[in-house]
């Protein structure tokens, strides 16, 4: 958005309909993808710099939350950080905002985008153990509806399959598989949304009324409007609990082999992914908590959008004319 | 619900360095006659010095009411510009510069709208400055009903300054330092090279660019480069406002 006119001396200045600037060249599929990785990224920084995340009740009380039910090998390192990042609130919180923006501009600037996806995929980890409890997959507490096995891991999973690739000669049929090729892209699909289709059916999620007293809990801190959907959605599904999750267990499970099926309907599967991952973020993660002061990211939804639009089954480029 | 006051402080800092900047811009343009968008370095300037005393009320120039005049008047403004836009080169097409599209005068829209909003929103600090100044508070009355506006205004601001960002390897010096050997100009970023052959007639080859900008005291007061940090700062602090509203 900027102009190159300006920089030119009005003797050399553009006529009206004469180019003025290089030709910019439109970014493809994989960098429209992983702008939008930056966007997110970015915004996940400036959420760092709420007002409650420079207290130390983030470190002493929402921390904290994340250790509960995982074993002590993994819940002291999180408490530990916890103190750590209440004695140093401001410093502490001061870092992860700067280090998220940081990596949402190093993306988006070209010269930089492998630095930062490499940096991304070293913070994913570190805040998928101290941050979100390992997503509650060793507690036993994972549940896809409000964001299992934790949106940092799909943070770290677009990181890789987006990676940028200049290996000549290489077109596979979906972005996702540019770097790491279709096999393994496919068998990453598969692990991820299978995990969910298991984690749907877990020990409480299976329950009457689990579903509905996670829905309904969400409500704290919520605008009357998404509060209201919560209370509506919960009254929907109480007591229908088991049902509403085996049904979305398949679903899920659907999804996960659809990637393996040819291309129209493995696209079907994907749309019913983007679907899911949207009625996901409405309905289980209230739009990643975003209204409520105290969100730390967007949480899944919206990256199992972005995961499952990178991929798309391209269509088969036509043959050359006289071939 | 506020930020942190050393926070705003340096928000407002950075914006009133944009503010500076556009209207150092604005002075240059006209000095040394080179042709800018002036309505962009304008809306620059007037959202630079609103943000910097909505940040922090005790610079705050003008009136609340003044000021959301002011930005009703920019977004009708940057409509115009939209409807013209469409209406010269179509949704997909680019300005005469051939650098700008459609989003361009969009995303300046919805600043605009998003200046409003926050006006619009924030309840004035008591023992505000003698301009009607505003702290940033968090939006009160049945602005709280419409928290996705600004939800829909801060993914806008922040693509776009995402999209300026990659685009800003287009007025990289390494530009004019393709090999010479060869004839094309390898777009910085990793983009397309243009073939010498397909420059049209009213560009400089990168070399004569080079020549002839070289010694231009303007060149580097009205580097596009700046411009593009510019609207990346005022999309990130005007992100950081709404995230504060939310």
């Amino acid at each position: 958005m900027s102009d190159i006119s300006s920089a030119l001396p009005s003797s050399m200045a553009p006529r009206a309909g004469a180019i003025s600037a290089r030709a910019w060249a439109r970014p493809e599929h994989l960098r429209k993808l992983q702008l939008v990785l930056a966007s997110i990224w970015l915004l996940d920084g400036m959420l760092q710099l709420q007002a409650f995340f420079f207290t130390r009740a983030f470190g002493n009380q929402m921390i904290p939350m994340t250790a509960a039910g995982n074993p002590s090998l993994i819940a002291s390192p999180i408490t530990w950080s916890g103190t750590l990042i209440a004695h140093h609130a401001v410093l502490a919180d001061s870092f992860f905002a700067v280090f998220q923006v940081a990596i949402g501009l190093g993306i988006a600037w070209r010269p930089t985008t492998r630095v930062a996806l490499a940096a991304s995929i070293v913070w994913s980890l570190g805040v998928w153990w101290v941050g979100e409890g390992l997503g509650g997959v060793v507690s036993g507490a994972a549940n896809p509806v409000n964001g299992a096995p934790g949106a940092v891991m799909i943070y770290a999973l677009l990181a890789v399959l987006l990676w940028p690739s200049d290996r000549a000669g290489r077109s596979p049929s979906f972005t996702a598989a540019q770097m790491v090729g279709e096999r393994v892209a496919k068998a990453l699909w598969f692990v991820l949304w299978a995990s969910l289709a298991y984690f749907a059916v877990l020990g409480e999620n299976r329950s009457s009324d689990g579903l509905s007293s996670l829905i309904g809990a969400e409500t704290t801190g919520e605008p009357g409007w998404v509060a209201s959907l919560d209370r509506h959605t919960a009254r929907l599904v109480d007591h229908r609990g088991l049902v509403v999750m085996v049904v979305l267990a398949v679903l899920l499970a659907i999804v996960a082999v659809g990637t393996f099926l040819p291309a129209r309907v493995a696209n079907a599967t994907l749309v019913a992914a983007i679907v899911l991952g949207i009625a996901i973020w409405i309905v289980g993660e209230n739009f990643g908590a975003l209204f409520t002061n105290g969100a730390t990211d967007v949480n899944s939804g919206p990256l199992l959008v972005l995961l499952s639009i990178s991929y798309w089954r391209r269509a088969a480029d036509p043959a050359p004319e006289g071939v | 619900m506020s930020g942190p006051t050393w926070l705003a402080d340096l928000f407002a800092a950075v914006m009133i360095l944009v503010a500076v900047y556009s209207a150092g811009r604005l002075l240059a343009s006209w000095r040394w006659s080179r042709p800018t968008h002036a309505d962009i370095d304008i809306t620059h300037i007037l959202m630079g010095v609103a943000m910097a005393g909505m940040l922090v009320s005790a610079i705050n120039p003008i009136p609340t009411a003044v000021w959301e005049f002011v930005f009703v008047v920019v977004a009708l403004w940057f409509i115009w510009r939209c409807y013209g836009f469409t209406a010269r080169h179509g949704l997909s097409g680019r300005d005469e510069d051939h650098v700008h599209h459609l989003s361009h005068y969009v995303t300046h829209v919805v600043m605009a709208l998003a200046m409003l909003y926050m006006y619009l929103a924030a309840s004035p600090t008591a023992g505000s400055s003698a301009g009607g100044g505003m702290g940033m508070t968090g939006a009160t009355g049945t602005t709280t009903d419409f928290v996705g506006l600004p939800l829909l205004f801060l993914f806008v601001l922040l693509a776009s300054a995402v999209w300026e960002l990659d685009g800003a390897g287009r007025w990289s010096p390494s530009w004019t330092e393709a090999p010479k050997p060869v004839p094309v100009v390898q777009l910085a970023g990793g983009g397309s090279p243009v073939r010498s052959a397909d420059r049209p007639p009213g560009l400089p080859a990168p070399d004569d660019f080079d020549e002839v900008t070289k010694n231009d005291p303007s060149r580097r007061w009205l580097a596009p480069g700046l411009k593009a940090a510019c609207h990346i700062a005022m999309c990130v602090t005007m992100g950081y406002m709404l995230i504060v509203m939310l």
